[in-house]
């Protein structure tokens, strides 16, 4: 019985396409989805890495002695570089023991912001190391921390169990089924049996899925460490590890959905109407995550949203630390579910969900049939379709190139630039720019207009009769930048990737990552660089140079080393920087890779022809060449 | 003809369910209002305090003051803000003020004294007496850009000079009223949620239902049932979502202004300080009403792609999904496209 209700389900009325079109669509949002991170960690995964190895798991008497011992290197190497310095300049160590040592210690310098945060976590770790492991968190919380509405599988289920009892009342076939020895009780039976297992194995394979993507993504490795090592359950009080975790998640998530099973079979036999039952169906599980998204009344709703969620039931207390004239103010900004109070929960969850599949009996059993009937076919084509015509959002590009012969010194060309008629500068303390006329000398201000729009202009770029000005928004992550047209004065946007849309979250749909408080940092400094030709946009930012596709807007960080008070200048194509060991380093847009130049150690360089110019610091900052391109 | 109507009308829309659900999502809404207005804001840079019984001197104090302060910005009033600002200013800016409750005192406290009456009456009024003189120099600065364009032929850049001339030349805010609130239900979203709800409810089975009971194929071969009939359709689905944004835009302005006051409706838009530089120089009425109306226009285009969905389809339930799939996918598009993901890409062409 139970099994020709499954394939009535699945294949007649086209389950199995329903499940395979979510799966894919789960799939594609999966893909899309970013993964919980740290702006320093994405700069330097590598030494993350390197340290996560090192230092993972328990801490023992070794692993602090290490972690202290790197700590003191790390905050030392900048004074240890001077030493070096000078011990260099005094003849007292010879150069290519200088080149070894410092290459040493400017890599812990490099790595001190990563490191911090290792070492944030040991410290966290130290306060109870029994139950507070280091690990990489980043997969974990990605998994464990994020209480948000998974719609495909709810509108998955929804579309799948509505057809369950709906099509029988819809084909009249409801007034058959009474008639027949099976078609009361063991019938009902078998559809909800249907609905539990169909909701329960498609919730366990999107969870899995789940961990599969975030897994591939940045690693889910360390499963067995307890919970509280991630500092986001510091509070919880729950002393299992992170499989086990995720498992009771998965459980919770298991039980919201056959929770909701029920909900979907009883709106059916209630109503009678698909509509009607998609519709109560999309409401009681929609609406809880629209009101209490991430508010701890979520969890309490006997509605499924909670439960679907899952994780908020292993959060413990969640804190906010601001400030005031009386000093650190904490407030609760999520009460955690108590162990006690979450049995009792669980209990009332199991006797309503009991309930709703015994009132499902009773009423299937009870009632009268209603009306209409019929079935259709084409669907999973346009469902594809739909889901395929989100992946170009994903920004593929292609890389067309043109020759661009031009050398630009990008330290000048920041401040100032001429076109034919004018010369161009950009006034800092005015936050304007200003072009004068080369045959007049009149002044005239560009930015124009009359609003205070509360931009800050970070760097100007003349070329073509254009001029470009990149500025920043206070408190805003991005940059943008605007083209005048010299001829006319004419402005228009050309670049931004500052988020403008409030809408970003609309109901639910965390699609972007949020703003982490370390990338706004960076966006307090100030940009170091800024050019452009036919191809391409560069720009530099908190040490990192970043390339942007012009036909794409894809951004790369091509160079996250960049010596930010240095030299930069392009080349026909080719980026000369100086790194944070002062070392030459050009980016190669053909080969599209950074090299660095070992023999040439400077801070300030010039192109003139196809030779670079630079001060040796090796040898006394005398000017010495070194022949770049056309030889 | 509207008898046909009437009669479509009935038979789509005046259906049991889709009534009580209508009826539901109106007290969801008005809860959601109400919950919002007692529990107030989050976050420490928050403006609307939740009105439990631990902040009831804040609003007394607010209440009491608004009282005094509301209506027209006199000499008066706006010498008593700026005074009682410089001395609430001067008691605490040394820190060396008592932390203890002062029964003296507004709200019990000093340092909540200072911050309430800076952050609600003197901020608020400073940007409100100065308007028409930041507004001025806006208005003296467009003129100077006009001239500047035409030496230079940009003909955009005069056109849009003289529309700022012409349509803030004059501006002022002569009276003081709280316009936050204002603020906070031009950005009210929840109810639009629940509309594209309803509308996704009562506009999926139109098609859907005259294909499962084969009635389409008589409607086709009807007189009337080819054209006639499907444009009946369609205005009557426009009908009921007109009478969705029409209810819900009522109820929120209603809600809003039962709970947080109705003063300041009349103020022109750009009292309200997010709105300053607007171009629309009407009241905050009359933009909420042209805010409902283009939000009206936006579910009409959304109930032409549902019920293009419902003729697509054949049974309800991938209608349904389908339209859910494309509201979500529309909400996900609208975020891109003003994301990083696509902006530039779409300036540069």
């Amino acid at each position: 019985m139970i099994k020709s209700e499954l394939k009535k389900l699945l294949i007649k009325q086209k389950g199995l396409l329903i499940i395979i079109a979510f799966i894919i669509l789960k799939a594609v949002i999966l893909f899309l989805s970013p993964y919980d991170s740290d702006y320093h960690i994405d700069r330097n995964h590598e030494a993350y890495r390197f340290y996560i190895e090192q230092y993972k798991g328990k801490l023992s008497a070794e692993k602090e002695k290490a972690i202290k011992d790197e700590y003191y290197a790390v905050n030392h190497a900048s004074e240890k570089l001077n030493e070096l310095s000078w011990e260099w300049k005094e003849g007292t160590i010879s150069r290519t023991e200088y080149e070894t040592l410092t290459k040493e210690y400017f890599q812990k310098q490099k790595n001190e912001e990563v490191f911090s945060i290792i070492f944030n976590q040991y410290f966290y770790a130290k306060q109870d190391p029994e139950r507070r492991y280091i690990l990489d968190e980043r997969g974990w919380r990605t998994l464990l921390c994020h209480s948000r509405a998974d719609i495909p599988l709810l509108l998955c289920l929804i579309a799948l169990l509505t057809p369950l009892f709906c099509q029988e009342y819809e084909s009249d076939m409801y007034a058959l089924l009474l008639t027949s020895p099976n078609g009361k009780l063991k019938t009902c039976i078998s559809k909800l049996a249907v609905a539990i297992f169909l909701a329960s194995s498609i919730t366990v394979l999107f969870s899995f899925m789940e961990y599969a993507f975030i897994n591939q993504k940045v690693g889910l490795s360390d499963g067995e460490f307890p919970l509280q090592s991630l500092s986001f359950f510091q509070n919880s009080p729950y002393n299992i590890t992170l499989y086990q975790a995720f498992l009771l998640v998965m459980f919770f998530r298991v039980s919201g959905s056959v929770m909701l099973s029920g909900i979907i079979c009883l709106s059916g036999i209630l109503s009678k109407k698909s509509v009607m039952t998609l519709f109560a169906g999309s409401v009681l599980s929609f609406l809880p995550y629209v009101f209490f998204q991430n508010k701890p009344l979520l969890y309490y709703l006997p509605l499924p949203s909670g439960l679907l969620s899952g994780v908020g039931y292993l959060w413990g207390t969640l804190y906010t630390t601001s400030y005031d004239e009386q000093g650190i103010i904490r407030e609760i900004q999520f009460y955690g579910i108590e162990k006690n109070t979450l049995i009792l929960l669980f209990i009332g969850f199991i006797i309503e969900t009991l309930l709703i599949f015994y009132l499902c009996i009773i009423k299937f059993i009870g009632h009268r049939p209603g009306t209409v009937k019929k079935k259709n076919y084409q669907v999973i084509y346009c469902l594809i379709a739909l889901f395929l015509s989100i992946i170009p959002l994903a920004g593929c590009h292609t890389s067309s190139e043109t020759e661009n012969l031009l050398t630009v010194n990008a330290k000048q060309s920041l401040r100032e630039g001429e076109t034919s008629k004018y010369k161009i500068r950009l006034d800092i303390k005015e936050n304007n720019i200003f072009a004068t006329d080369k045959e007049t000398g009149e002044e005239i201000e560009l930015l124009r207009t009359p609003f205070d729009i509360g931009i800050d202009i970070q760097a100007i770029f003349v070329n073509d009769e254009y001029c470009y000005y990149l500025f920043k928004i206070p408190n805003k992550i991005g940059i943008r930048i605007n083209k005048i047209n010299m001829s006319n004065f004419e402005t228009e946007l050309f670049y931004n990737n500052i988020e403008t849309n409030s809408y970003a979250n609309f109901f639910t749909l965390d699609i972007f990552k949020p703003a982490n408080p370390d990338e706004m940092l960076s966006y307090l400094g100030s940009v170091f660089c800024f050019f452009l030709d036919n191809n391409y946009i560069y720009y530099g930012l908190d040490s990192q140079l970043i390339q942007i596709d012009r036909r794409s807007n894809h951004e790369v960080v091509i160079a996250d080393d960049v010596l930010e008070w240095g030299s930069v200048c392009y080349f026909n194509g080719d980026v000369f920087y100086v790194d944070i060991l002062h070392r030459l380093n050009r980016y190669s847009k053909k080969e599209n890779k950074v090299q660095a130049i070992d023999t040439v150690y400077t801070n300030q360089f010039s192109i003139e022809g196809n030779i670079l110019i630079y001060q040796d610091l090796l040898d006394n900052n005398r000017l010495k060449k070194y022949p770049i391109g056309g030889e | 003809m509207l008898r046909l109507l009437y009669f479509e009308f009935k038979k789509d829309f005046l259906r049991r369910f889709i009534i009580v659900s209508t009826l539901l999502s109106i007290v969801i809404n008005v809860l959601y209002i109400w919950y919002d207005y007692f529990w107030g804001d989050s976050g420490p840079f928050s403006y609307f305090w939740s009105h439990t019984k631990k902040n009831y001197k804040i609003h007394e104090f607010y209440a009491q003051m608004y009282d005094k302060l509301d209506g027209e910005l006199t000499k008066e009033k706006a010498d008593f803000v700026v005074n009682e600002n410089a001395r609430l200013e001067s008691i605490t800016k040394d820190l060396t003020f008592s932390t203890e409750y002062n029964p003296d005192s507004y709200t019990g406290y000093l340092w909540s004294d200072y911050v309430l009456f800076n952050k609600y009456f003197y901020s608020p009024m400073k940007y409100m007496a100065l308007y028409g003189l930041r507004n001025k120099e806006v208005v003296e600065k467009a003129r100077e850009n006009i001239g500047f364009y035409k030496k230079y032929g940009n003909k955009f850049e005069i056109s849009k000079n003289e529309f700022i001339v012409t349509n803030y030349f004059g501006r002022n805010i002569s009276y003081f009223y709280e316009t936050q609130h204002w603020a906070k239900l031009l950005d009210y979203k929840l109810s639009d949620f629940l509309i594209i709800l309803l509308a996704i409810l009562g506009l999926t089975p139109i098609y859907v239902y005259e294909k499962e009971t084969n009635m389409h194929e008589l409607i086709a071969s009807n007189l009337y049932g080819k054209i006639s009939l499907s444009n009946i359709k369609i205005l009557s689905s426009v009908i009921y979502v007109s009478f969705l944004v029409i209810t819900f835009s009522s109820i929120n302005i209603i809600a809003v202004g039962t709970l947080y006051g109705f003063n300041g409706l009349n103020m022109p838009l750009y009292a309200v300080e997010q709105y300053q530089y607007t171009p629309y120089s009407g009241s905050v009425l009359s933009f909420y009403l042209l805010f409902s109306l283009l939000k009206l226009l936006g579910m009409i285009c959304f109930t032409m792609i549902i019920l293009c969905i419902s003729a697509v389809f054949r049974h309800e339930v991938f209608s349904y999904i389908f339209s859910m799939l494309a509201f979500f996918w529309a909400a996900y598009f609208s975020a891109v496209i003003y994301s990083r993901r696509l902006w530039g890409k779409l300036s540069l062409q």
